[in-house]
Parts: C-alpha cells; structure tokens; sequence
C-alpha cells in the first residue's frame, strides 16, 4: 500500500488502530506526508462542491408519471398483442385441421398406397396412369 | 407517508400525530402492492443518493435526470426480486452506477462522431449543481467537475461512489464488483490526477 492510499484510508477512518497510530505519528515527523494530507483533504473539500443532493424539482412526480406511461399499452403494441393472439390460434387451428384431414384421408383409402399419399388424399399413381395423364 | 400510532383511551381508539417514517421495507411492501404514494416517498427518500451518484457520474442535465428516472423505474420492475440482501440505498447505487457506465459508454460513441472537443468543454457551465454559491464555489465546482469527467470511466465511478457519496471502500468494491485492492489503486490514482489538475486547471 503506498502512501495515497494509506492517507485515504486514514482521512476516512478505515485503519485499523495499530496503523492509524504509525499514521499519525509519520505525520508529526513527516512534514511531506502532512502537506499530502492537506492536499488530499483539498481536493476532497472540492469534490464536496460539486456534489449535488438532487434533480431538478418535482423529480418524484416525474418518475411516477413515466411509470404510469410504461405501464400503458400503445395502440400499435395493443394490435401487434391481438394479431399474435390470433395467429397462434390459427395457426394451431391449421395444424389441427390437416392433421384430421390426414387421418380421414389415411383411413378412407385403403392400404394400396403410400402413407403419405393416403393423408394427402392423392389418387394412386401407377405407371398406367402416369402415361395416360402424360398423353 | 408516516406510520400512525394508535393510542387507546378506554374504549376509544385514537389516530394521533405521526410519530416515525415509515421503514423501506414497509414501504417497498406496500410500493409492490401497487401502492403509488409508497412507490413515490422511495423516489424522495432516495433522490438525494441517487443524484449524487448519476450527477457525479455524468454531470447535471437531462442525461442525469433520464438515468435517476430510469434508476427508480429499475427499482420498481425488480421490487418483487428484491429480498434486501443489501440495503435499499446500496442496491438503488448499484443500478445507478451501472446505467450512469452506460450511459458514459454511449456517450463515448456519439461524442466520438459528433461532438468535438470545444463543444464539450462549452457544455460544463450547465454541469453546475451549485446555482446558490458564490462566484468562486461555483468556478471550483466547474473546474471540479471538468476534472471529473477527464478520468476514466472506472476510476470516475471509484471517486464519485468513495468521495462524494462517501460509502466505504467495502462497500465500492461491493458496488463495482471488484477487490478492495483495486479500489484503492484505482482511487489513489484519480486523485493524484485530481489534484495536479486542479492545481493547474488551465493546462489541462
């Protein structure tokens, strides 16, 4: 520890009683040490001056006013609210609608053609009908 | 808001005079409870900290005034995380401290691109918070406050939270999240660069 912080941590009290002691008794000794102090306790003294106890008046009263703003949903943010609302319903109600049509189609049409042909409700493609669709 | 005593007199029950402030922790109940009035006594009892950190930090002006309000809008969003490990005052300084940080980093950017020099150094009279001073209080409190804002970011938050709100070196280490060793160099330095410059305030 050097002697700024030594001096730092004696002006605030923050030494313990053994140190503070050899503290004081460099001071009365040490005449570069007690001009450091007397430096040190300047600049605290002015950074005491610019040191400010508030905001501009009624600081309170804006804060809660800010809150309260927060606190209320715009309109744009209200609509983007609903509109995600509604779409995750849909789109669950999709997903549910197609997965019904799969198992009507799977279980309707036999078991000639393929799973995925069967939900879709494809008609059975054999190389028969490819020519006759392709002539 | 002030917590009434109740004193009896036979049957009757009397509301007299308030006696005692209300404690935060009451305060903060009812303040989560959407109590308003409770919410606003916190924002008074606590302004004064809370402007000696953020006005320390960036100077006064509309800056500060939006990070103090955003400090107390923290609080209340996170009023029902708070269990009070720390005290009320240390846990309001940390947020401070922090936003103040960012808002110096933000600062930093658009100063960078923007801002030269000159015009930064024609800001500092609006920085003043001593408008009752005499003439000479309010050059020292400029010239104070210039020499504040020419430390780093970090060593400005050790001098601002150590000398000026006055919490222990503990405490800023707590605060800041780094060790009491750290504090101290870093204090130490700063206010070596402190006094040079205010001992020379024209050549810096």
């Amino acid at each position: 520890m050097n002697d700024r912080e030594l001096l730092i941590l004696y002006r605030d009290g923050e030494l313990p009683e053994a140190q503070r002691a050899r503290v004081e008794e460099r001071l009365r000794t040490d005449s570069e040490l007690r001009a450091s102090l007397e430096r040190l306790e300047s600049v605290a003294a002015a950074l005491g001056l610019g040191a400010a106890t508030s905001f501009e008046p009624f600081f309170a009263a804006r804060v809660v006013a800010r809150l309260r703003q927060s606190r209320q949903v715009s309109p744009v943010e209200a609509m983007y609210e609903s509109l995600r609302w509604m779409f995750a319903r849909l789109a669950v109600a999709c997903v549910v609608l197609i997965l019904s049509l799969g198992v009507y189609s799977a279980l309707g049409g036999g078991y000639t053609r393929s799973l995925v042909d069967a939900m879709l409700g494809l008609p059975e493609a054999t190389l028969q009908t490819a020519l006759t669709l392709g002539g | 808001m002030r917590v009434a005593a109740e004193r009896r007199f036979g049957d009757s029950a009397l509301l007299v005079e308030p006696v005692e402030p209300a404690s935060d922790r009451f305060l903060i109940d009812r303040a989560r409870a959407g109590d308003e009035r409770a919410f606003r006594e916190l924002v008074e009892r606590y302004e004064p900290r809370v402007a000696a950190t953020v006005v320390g930090m960036l100077g006064a002006g509309d800056e500060a005034e939006d990070v103090g309000q955003e400090t107390f809008i923290r609080l209340y969003r996170s009023l029902d995380r708070f269990r009070g490990d720390s005290s009320l005052g240390t846990y309001l300084t940390r947020i401070a401290i922090n936003l103040s940080l960012t808002a110096l980093k933000r600062r930093k950017r658009r100063t960078s691109r923007f801002v030269s020099r000159d015009e930064r150094e024609r800001e500092l009279p609006e920085t003043s918070v001593d408008p009752r001073g005499d003439l000479e209080r309010k050059e020292t409190a400029l010239e104070v406050r210039a020499a504040v804002e020419a430390l780093a970011p970090d060593h400005r938050a050790v001098v601002v939270l150590r000398m000026i709100d006055g919490l222990s070196t503990r405490e800023t280490a707590e605060i800041l999240g780094i060790p009491a060793g750290t504090v101290m160099s870093r204090l130490a330095r700063a206010m070596d660069r402190l006094e040079r410059a205010l001992k020379e305030p024209n050549d810096e």
